[in-house]
């Protein structure tokens, strides 16, 4: 007898039957947790996985269950869930430039709880990178656990500084490194710095470098202050013009690609870049290394920040004393932190973890160098970044602005540049402000 | 001429094989690149030097990917069933019964498909959550049930059934389920076919709905589980590549199966019989 809806059907039908019994055979367990914990990184997630049992041995009938979101699956689904009230998870790690979005309107309508008190009661201010806390802070009041520091070095292919005769311990400040780099920058074939002229990922880290940022402490616009200007008249010229020492390919395999080149010699690379960069360009092993980042003036701060991730407690949380000893529990203990930064190359905010030996182990993809050891010398220095509900739009038009302002110089070079820079950083600023003069809190 | 008819025919299948070559290229340079090793994954030669199953072990190591896969099936297999039943229902009625407000009824649903779905997501949300169906396989099926282009796809095809097809049965006693069932539904079989493929193929490469609906990892389907692959900081590509491959193979092998039914029910009435 012939199936009279043709094979179409038939195949959907037999398909749904027979992976439905799977399913119906292989049942999803349920989970009654106590605590529900939303984390989007899978290296995060593996650790934690670990990590938890042991909490859950130290309170017995207590369940956590942990859940991999994808990142940018946690900012859409967690302010859904915070505006409905539905389905709002218990503690979530939340990402650097996500952060922000999350203070908006007045204190008491933040989503997260409030952790100020428990995190000076607790020492925890003191004992953690303090500049950490900062992105995580909104009209004073702390949000947020910071997970690591992520000091900025530079990555550099140690082999061709060596054939150029290169000594990295010369470079001490930027005007050195501009110097070297002109001389080895052959244009079209092999740039001293990968950085883009099109959005501002990397030159966020040199206005931080500087002192400066896109917002104040007191969550004022700031991308237009004597800093940012500076900073803007000083990262143009690497990437654009005569003398431009810098040139950017995007990532993945053309990145790759050039780095084995050679075609670029240097990168800015926070502690997580130096994991990407080893996992994205093994060929290189021994022959790169790290050295800090060139300072702005003689004596200068040699590192600057790039990224991170915070853990948070939200207000729906039946248990946040509980929640807290298991975001302590995962933040705090030495071991997993240095199993941690072994797999990630991260450095947790936590100043006493950098005791363990894993942050002295040398690394024979970085030449032997105790990669942890120099994160964590430059680590006590990362600047303040301050954040804003505002900064995903402060980020926008500071790359817009940086795109103005390469466009400018190369058609024109110096002349009328200052000006100019003034001009576009103060037009981007304003309609940031302009934003969020519409939010009266 | 008969030389000439050769040479144009043999010309034509040149271009056509190498557009065939063109667009199969990504699909080749994919599986060349899953059988990469980490270390060749970035090397310049399209081929790896040696071939590694690194990738796949490491995607079968890290994540469960059988469970994504049959949840996937099973996902775009039952919901094809299910828009297939209300769709040629609704479009058996829209094309062969005469009512009130019929052509305001079908206006108003192809306006609908002028909709971004985003628009639908926080209410449609909230709805799935108050009926309890959030992280379940009932809440990535119910709310794409019906399907309104599969309705206008139907009516259409049905619109050809001759009307003394239905009279005759009527006659002979059938009830209108029976007719649908039994008459219209199987002369609509090269539809059925064109629809169940385009169905599917929809249903398997959804994204936003079910990154939404599902919390469990256990309940992921495979764009949701490849997602989880993405890292902010870092990618693994390899083990990405080799689950997209393996996340294109079932589409690949239902068209090359199904390929008779999905062109006639695409050139269906394009030929005067």
């Amino acid at each position: 007898m012939r199936f009279p809806y043709g094979p179409a059907a038939l195949s959907m039908l037999i398909l749904s039957i027979i992976s439905g019994v799977w399913l119906a055979f292989n049942p999803v367990p349920p989970k009654k947790a106590t605590l529900v914990m939303w984390t989007f990184a899978k290296t995060h997630y593996d650790a934690y996985k670990q990590a938890i049992p042991s909490f859950e041995a130290r309170h017995p009938g207590v369940k956590v269950d942990l859940q991999l979101v994808s990142w940018q699956a946690v900012t859409s689904r967690l302010q859904a869930a915070f505006l409905s009230d539905l389905d709002v998870p218990d503690l979530v790690e939340v990402e650097i430039s996500a952060a922000g979005s999350f203070f908006r309107g007045p204190l008491k309508d933040v989503g997260f709880l409030d952790l100020t008190d428990r995190i000076k009661q607790s020492g925890l201010y003191d004992r953690m990178v303090q500049a950490r806390f900062a992105p995580y802070t909104s009209r004073g009041r702390i949000f947020g656990l910071p997970h690591d520091v992520h000091p900025v070095m530079i990555a550099y292919r140690r082999d061709i500084f060596d054939q150029l005769g290169i000594d990295p311990n010369e470079i001490q400040t930027w005007d050195d490194f501009i110097r070297i780099g002109r001389k080895v920058t052959i244009p079209g074939k092999r740039y001293m710095l990968e950085l883009p002229d099109s959005e501002s990922s990397r030159f966020e880290p040199l206005l931080y470098q500087r002192g400066g940022g896109l917002f104040d402490p007191q969550g004022n616009c700031t991308m237009d202050n004597e800093i940012a200007v500076q900073t803007m008249l000083f990262y143009v010229p690497l990437v654009a013009g005569p003398n431009r020492i810098a040139s950017d390919l995007g990532g993945g395999q053309i990145f790759t690609r050039a780095v084995e080149d050679g075609y670029f010699l240097c990168m800015i690379a926070p502690d997580w870049r130096s994991k990407t960069i080893e996992v994205d360009v093994p060929k290189m092993r021994g022959k790169m290394a790290l050295m800090p980042l060139p300072a702005v003036y003689p004596g200068g701060r040699r590192t600057s920040t790039w990224g991170g991730t915070m853990i948070g407690i939200t207000k729906s949380c039946k248990y946040p004393d509980l929640a807290w000893e298991l975001a302590l529990h995962l933040y705090l203990n030495k071991d997993d932190l240095a199993q941690r930064f072994r797999d990630t190359n991260i450095l947790p905010a936590l100043k006493e973890a950098w005791d363990h030996p894993a942050y002295d182990e040398p690394r024979p993809y970085w030449s032997n160098q105790p990669l942890g050891r120099l994160y964590a010398q430059l680590a006590p220095d990362v600047p303040f970044q301050y954040t804003s509900p505002f900064v995903g739009t402060a980020k926008g038009k500071l790359s817009e602005a940086l795109v103005a302002c390469v466009q400018y110089y190369k058609q024109n070079g110096d002349k009328g540049f200052e000006e100019f820079v003034r001009k576009r950083l103060k037009q981007s600023a304003d309609e940031v402000r302009r934003l969020m003069r519409r939010n009266p809190y | 001429m008969k030389t000439f008819h050769r040479i144009v025919r043999f010309v034509v299948n040149l271009f056509l094989l190498a557009f065939a070559a063109l667009t199969l290229t990504p699909m080749v340079w994919l599986l060349a690149a899953t059988l990469k090793s980490p270390d060749d994954l970035f090397s310049y030669t399209f081929f790896a030097p040696r071939i590694s199953t690194f990738n796949f072990r490491d995607l079968f190591s890290t994540v469960p990917f059988h469970r994504y896969m049959i949840n996937s099936i099973f996902v775009a297999s039952t919901m094809v069933i299910v828009q297939l039943f209300f769709s040629s229902l609704a479009g058996f009625a829209l094309a062969k019964y005469d009512f009130k407000g019929k052509k305001p009824i079908m206006i108003l649903m192809l306006s609908t498909m002028m909709l971004p779905s985003q628009v639908l997501m926080a209410p449609l949300y909230e709805l799935i959550y108050r009926m309890g169906l959030v992280d379940s396989y009932a809440g990535l099926v119910v709310p794409g049930a019906v399907s309104v282009f599969g309705i206008f796809l139907f009516r259409q095809s049905i619109l050809q059934v001759p009307d003394e097809l239905l009279h005759a049965a009527r006659i002979d006693g059938c009830s209108e389920f029976r007719i649908y069932w039994d008459i219209v539904m199987p002369v609509s079989r090269p539809m059925i076919g064109a629809f169940c493929l385009i169905s599917f193929m929809g249903t398997w490469n959804s994204f936003l709905w079910p990154q939404i609906i599902l919390h469990k990892a256990e309940r992921f389907t495979l764009p949701i589980a490849l997602n989880q692959l993405v890292g902010l900081y870092q990618q693994q590509y390899g083990t990405l590549m080799a689950g997209t491959f393996l996340s294109v193979l079932p589409v690949i092998i239902l068209f090359l199966l199904l390929q008779k039914e999905f062109i006639a029910g695409l050139t269906a009435g394009a030929v005067k019989g």
